[in-house]
């Protein structure tokens, strides 16, 4: 579940305004990830082929002010999250959140955590 | 005489720990109530779960305590319980029930569905109010388990689940009449799982136990994702085969953290009828084994037992039916070491929330 020190458990999830999402973790530390990133970093099967793991999203489409419409905690596990361009079908595990930490923390950490359940 | 206080009782009360808990029962506000008079003390105890597996030891060392401040001439102790819910947003219809439980497995066959049922009437026969949805779309068995069958009434837009042996059910087979089955595909499973906890009028439950179908597919998906559970139970056979396929059912739980609150392992060994001799027809230990290695605890072994079979086809699951025989007891214990782990893992759950801030 968690791997290496960091840890993949948040502790508390703000919605910053439409911009921002901000994420304690159980270790202390926070990341504050612009919208636009999660919207990149979307692994649902629109944006990602489901078999070949080849990205079907352009990223540089995604304007840098692409705004978070909404959201929503899924399950224990995972966050879901809606944004300005329409598009909501991505479900954000709490692992992969953690991975793609805009601050860098999160690169070293193993695939092998990957949750595949999205 | 020294005049006994509040404080006094409290005191020696706080002594007392809840080994499942680890904390005292004064601490964990277990304690309510406190009335004295002169050397009589009275006070009550309010458990987590009315299954709790220690409460005798509870009372006991608590009486024991409270007997030993001077002065104290009489104590007496009332035992009550409230489960408390676990932290959870969802559906306006889920908002009275207070533990949400699947029972899974990895392969068909093992009698998840027989084991889900009987945990279900052995929580009802401590006194709590329960809830089973059997939400197994490949073979909906609950309403044969419990001995009741045909249509379900709807009153308020809600389906009114049925009734028996103290148990409120739900079944997908309701959904399809007699021998029909139910060809669906995703959507159609995944609307039906929101439907049943959603549109079922469930009412005020302590606990709702979620018959899974075997593996992991559609109807698990949709449930961990609906409501934030609070644990999950695998039943596994003692062969190998059995258990390596129940560790994926377990992975997937793990990927969608969810708390494993134990394995079962079913048919476990056979009594023979005649001589009483214990033979281990699968093996035997498989589960345990496992649940040590993985640090899950193991919550017991059911016997095959040709009782639990003929009691479940007549529609009354054996631990009432045959209430006070070994498989019966069996049960009994499994339920409440069950529900003293729900009641650990709904004290530890945090809630998770996202908090709007203005930017």
């Amino acid at each position: 579940m968690t791997s290496g020190v960091h840890s993949s458990q948040p502790r508390q999830i703000k919605k910053a305004g439409a911009r921002e999402l901000k994420i304690l973790w159980e270790d202390g530390h926070e990341s504050i990830y612009p919208f636009s990133h999660l919207r990149r970093s979307c692994r649902c099967a629109v944006c990602v082929d489901e078999f070949t793991g080849r990205p079907l999203l352009d990223g540089r489409g995604v304007p840098e002010t692409l705004e978070g419409t909404g959201v929503s905690v899924v399950g224990r596990y995972a966050l879901s999250v809606s944004f300005g361009d329409g598009h909501a079908t991505g479900i954000y595990s709490f692992e992969h959140l953690r991975r793609i930490c805009p601050c860098g923390c999160g690169v070293d950490r193993a695939r092998e955590g990957d949750s595949h359940v999205e | 005489m020294p005049k006994i206080t509040e404080p006094d009782v409290l005191k020696a009360l706080s002594r007392v720990q809840d080994p499942d808990l680890k904390a005292d029962i004064v601490s964990l506000g277990f304690v309510r109530d406190v009335r004295i008079c002169d050397g009589a003390v009275a006070f009550e105890i309010r458990l987590t779960t009315p299954a709790c597996p220690v409460k005798e030891l509870l009372r006991k060392e608590a009486e024991e305590s409270v007997r030993s401040i001077a002065g104290v001439e009489t104590v007496s102790i009332k035992m009550t319980s409230e489960v408390r819910k676990a932290e959870r947003k969802g559906a306006a219809n889920l908002s009275g029930v207070r533990n949400i439980v699947a029972v899974g497995s990895g392969k068909g066959g093992v009698g998840k569905s027989t084991v889900a049922a009987n945990l279900a009437v052995a929580f009802a026969m401590d006194g709590a109010r329960v809830g089973l949805l059997d939400a197994d779309i490949y073979g909906p068995s609950i309403p044969i388990l419990m001995g009741r069958q045909g249509e379900t009434a709807v009153r308020d837009n809600l389906i009114q689940p049925k009734t028996a042996h103290g148990v409120k059910f739900m079944s997908m087979g309701f959904f399809a009449q007699g021998d029909q089955p139910l060809i669906w595909r995703g959507p159609m499973a995944h609307r039906a799982v929101e439907q049943c906890l959603t549109d079922v009028a469930w009412g005020e439950l302590d606990y709702l136990f979620v018959d899974l179908p075997p593996g992991t597919g559609d109807v698990h998906l949709t449930l961990v994702q609906s409501v934030a559970l609070s644990g999950a139970v695998i039943v596994s056979t003692p062969q190998d085969v059995g258990l390596t396929i129940s560790m994926k059912t377990l992975r997937m739980m793990q990927e969608t953290r969810v708390n494993i609150l134990g394995i079962i392992e079913n048919m476990s060994y056979h009594l023979c009828s005649h001589c009483g001799h214990r033979e281990e027809l699968f093996g035997h230990g498989g589960a345990r084994a496992a649940s040590g290695k993985l640090g899950i605890p193991f919550l017991g072994e059911i016997p095959l037992d040709p009782s639990i079979r003929i009691q479940s086809d007549a529609g009354v699951p054996v631990v009432l039916a045959a209430a006070g025989s070994p498989a019966a007891e069996v049960y009994r214990n499994i339920a409440r070491a069950l529900a003293a782990q729900i009641s650990i893992a709904t004290h530890l759950a945090g809630r998770l929330e996202v908090v709007e801030e203005p930017a």
